[in-house]
């Protein structure tokens, strides 16, 4: 085969699997519609997980409430019980971040936010807004919260929170069974149309939380 | 044939010097990111890769030591593709970096997902310099010339498709999103962020210009007229999501990526300009230092 041909023909080849390849990953990254439900492109097995990419950073709602996640844990053997006290998990993580120019903590923390994102999504996919406030009280609440990945991650995550008091304090917990609880704090700032009050004054703030139940883990 | 290649060796090495900054701030903690004992349980990743068949995604990190190795290889492997181009280095990295992210998806972050989806493409062109002509050689340079152009397609589908996303929004409708995420405690880098978002004016017009910036890249990139005002943008876009919103990472790789639009030719001028620069600025300095000394 001559040059010329032989350049031509790579040439289409190389033409036909870039066009593929972006048509793919197009199809496949556009916002829902219903070509892409009809063909499945979500599930494309060509994107996933190779070619996968998401760019919906900050849409289509941006972070708009800080989420912060807590830990209770309980100690329980045959003859006492001892409640520790509540940990803050997201906090440490938040000032390590801004004190430092570079820290391992912006990782930790942004998966720490994907986790109670995560539940909170469940949550909200679940369930009707009527239903909500009634709900959280209900037995049925951690049947939601077991639905989500966000759930297993943070309970493994009560681990090493645990794991770290226990180190600085000193504490010897091999003959106590350990139950632990998160709490998702949600905590939403003043609207656009009261930007000038004062940001720092966290009276003007509204909360809301996601209490689970006891699990047990082990260290 | 004309080949274009300072740019696509100058984003290989911001990437690669990236991957590298990863590695040494991510080695100590190896073992809660990726280990058998991580912050996503290992049972999670067996059964991600048991779902996707592929037993090359698999990486024993149930041994002990084996995160660490993890690490090590990826360090390696950043460095030596830095070095050579190698594209099998580069296609081996890619690799890594794959199981990394289905070892522990939630810790990755915008850079990564650039990294990952660029580097299939950069590792498979051809940056070593051509002298004689040959039949393969030629088809280097096609091969290269087309991902090239792949790599721009890329980049001009992120801003794209991110801007898709962005107008299905009511915040980025109304042009309030960015008051709630320069405020949002993830991303509140500086006090400056508060005394900013007080003005509406500021909310509105940062809003309404990221929108505009992202639709506006995706096509005038491709133009010769264009390109060095959405180039600038780009930058005054991404500094500002560096400073104000502490996102580093992913700033620093898309403002890598405009080199790829950018042609030897260009870069030569550039050089030339910076040259010339150089000399007037010297030449000034002489002058004020006769001017100076008795």
């Amino acid at each position: 085969m001559k040059s010329p041909y032989l350049f031509l023909l790579f040439k289409s080849f190389l033409g036909i699997v870039i066009f593929f390849h972006f048509f793919m990953i197009f199809a496949y990254l556009l916002p829902d519609n219903p070509l892409k439900q009809q063909y499945n492109l979500k599930q494309n097995p060509y994107i996933h997980p190779y070619f996968e990419q998401s760019w919906s950073m900050f849409a289509p709602r941006p972070a708009h409430l800080n989420l912060y996640v807590s830990y209770k844990f309980k100690l329980v053997s045959d003859s006492d019980t001892i409640e520790l006290p509540i940990f803050n998990a997201t906090e440490p993580l938040t000032i390590d971040k801004k004190n430092n120019f570079w820290s391992p903590s912006q990782r930790l923390s942004k998966w720490l936010q994907s986790s109670a994102q995560n539940i909170f999504e469940t949550f909200r996919e679940n369930t009707l807004e009527s239903e909500k406030e009634k709900l959280k009280q209900s037995e049925e609440f951690n049947k939601v919260l077991h639905q989500s990945l966000g759930h297993k991650l943070l309970v493994n995550y009560s681990r090493f929170v645990l794991k770290k008091y226990i180190q600085t304090n000193n504490i010897k917990v091999q003959k106590y069974k350990i139950y632990c609880s998160y709490i998702i704090t949600s905590e939403q700032f003043p609207m656009f149309s009261k930007r000038n009050e004062n940001f720092y004054d966290k009276s003007k703030y509204t909360y809301s939380n996601i209490k689970s139940g006891y699990y047990l883990i082990s260290l | 044939m004309e080949i274009n290649t300072k740019g696509i060796k100058l984003f290989r090495t911001i990437l690669c010097i990236l991957s590298i900054k990863n590695v040494i701030l991510y080695l100590p903690y190896c073992n809660e990111f990726y280990g058998k004992d991580a912050i996503i349980p290992y049972d999670i990743y067996q059964t991600y890769i048991d779902n996707i068949g592929n037993p090359l995604l698999e990486f024993p990190f149930y041994i002990d030591g084996a995160p660490f190795v993890f690490m090590i290889m990826l360090f390696a492997l950043s460095i030596i593709y830095m070095l050579t181009g190698n594209s099998l280095s580069g296609l081996v990295l890619w690799w890594l970096l794959l199981i990394g992210r289905i070892r522990n998806p939630w810790i990755s972050d915008g850079s990564d997902n650039v990294i990952a989806v660029m580097l299939p493409i950069l590792c498979l062109c051809y940056t070593k310099t051509i002298i004689k002509t040959s039949v393969i050689n030629t088809l280097n340079i096609i091969c290269t010339t087309y991902l090239r152009i792949a790599l721009m397609i890329q980049v001009s589908l992120i801003y794209f498709i991110s801007f898709t996303y962005k107008m299905q929004g009511e915040l980025w409708q109304n042009g309030t999103a960015l008051y709630y995420i320069m405020r949002v405690n993830e991303f509140c880098a500086i006090p400056l962020n508060i005394t900013l978002t007080q003005n509406h004016y500021f909310v509105i017009f940062a809003t309404y210009f990221s929108l505009f910036f992202q639709i506006c890249f995706a096509f005038l990139i491709w133009f010769r007229q264009t390109k060095w005002i959405v180039i600038f943008l780009g930058c005054i876009f991404h500094i500002g999501i560096w400073i104000f919103l502490k996102i580093d990472n992913f700033s620093w790789i898309m403002i890598a990526t405009y080199a790829i639009f950018v042609t030897d030719k260009e870069f030569l001028n550039i050089n030339n300009y910076l040259l010339l620069w150089k000399t007037k600025l010297a030449n000034l300095w002489t002058m004020y230092d006769r001017l100076i000394k008795p």
